[in-house]
């Protein structure tokens, strides 16, 4: 939110002549609402199809909270 | 708001933005370190590092923008739901600064284990270069937003202003 200092810049609120229909909302609004939708619609796509997408996919526990494989692969059943 | 403590609100605003851009390019220079390095000490240090920076410079740094950023669109005539400008980056402010402290306990959670992996369980804990990398494109976005100021007024911004066109005519 940079430089909200309308009339100083000469780049304040563009309001537009008074009319009497509320403004319609312009393409770049369009476009950046649908390039989010996609972005959005990706992310939960991966993260339903993938699961960790973090850097925590890497930790020995995939991401469990503790970061530590589980115990039952520690039993000595497991070691033998 | 004063105009004298709009400048000096505005110039903290910019300070603490452009300083979250910085930072989050240091973080992701060292992320590239944690990824290519085959050194073990570059690779521990790295993810220290990156704990470090992530929580005591680009968290206070995202907060510190976000409560600047709301004080400029409330004090000022801008508003924060009249502009789609400023309601998309106010958005993307929040968004950012969410998944960052929702990312960082997993960052601080491998600077941890870096510290006691050795070899190739090191070499295994990779990089963090997505979430900063994307991180980096949206306050890009944001920026690009703030200077730019693309015209467009919400349905209550246009709401507002006819209010106040109709209060100065009466």
């Amino acid at each position: 939110m940079a430089d909200p200092l309308p009339g100083n810049s000469g780049d304040g609120p563009r309001l537009g002549p008074g009319r009497a229909s509320p403004p319609r909302t312009p393409r770049w609004v369009k476009v950046l609402g649908i390039i989010g939708a996609v972005v959005v619609a990706a992310f939960v796509i991966l993260l339903i199809a993938g699961g960790e997408h973090g850097p925590s996919r890497h930790l020995p526990g995939g991401g469990n909270p503790g970061g530590h494989t589980s115990p039952v692969l520690h039993s000595p059943q497991n070691l033998i | 708001m004063a105009p004298r403590l709009r400048r000096f609100a505005l110039s903290a605003h910019l300070t603490f933005s452009v300083g979250w851009i910085g930072a989050v390019l240091a973080y992701l220079a060292l992320g590239v370190g944690a990824v290519t390095s085959q050194d073990v000490q570059t690779v521990r240090a790295a993810w220290i590092a990156m704990e470090l920076i992530g929580w005591f410079v680009v968290v206070p740094l995202a907060l510190a923008s976000l409560l600047s950023g709301l004080v400029m669109a409330l004090g000022t005539k801008w508003g924060l739901f009249r502009h789609y400008w400023v309601l998309f980056s106010f958005a993307l402010t929040v968004l950012a600064t969410v998944v960052l402290l929702l990312h960082m306990p997993t960052v601080s959670l491998i600077a941890e284990e870096a510290q006691k992996a050795e070899g190739a369980s090191l070499d295994g804990l990779g990089g963090d270069l997505l979430h900063p990398g994307i991180g980096l494109l949206v306050l890009l976005v944001i920026q690009v937003l703030n200077l730019y100021k693309p015209p467009g007024m919400t349905r209550y911004g246009w709401r507002k202003h006819q209010e106040r066109r109709a209060l100065s005519q009466s």
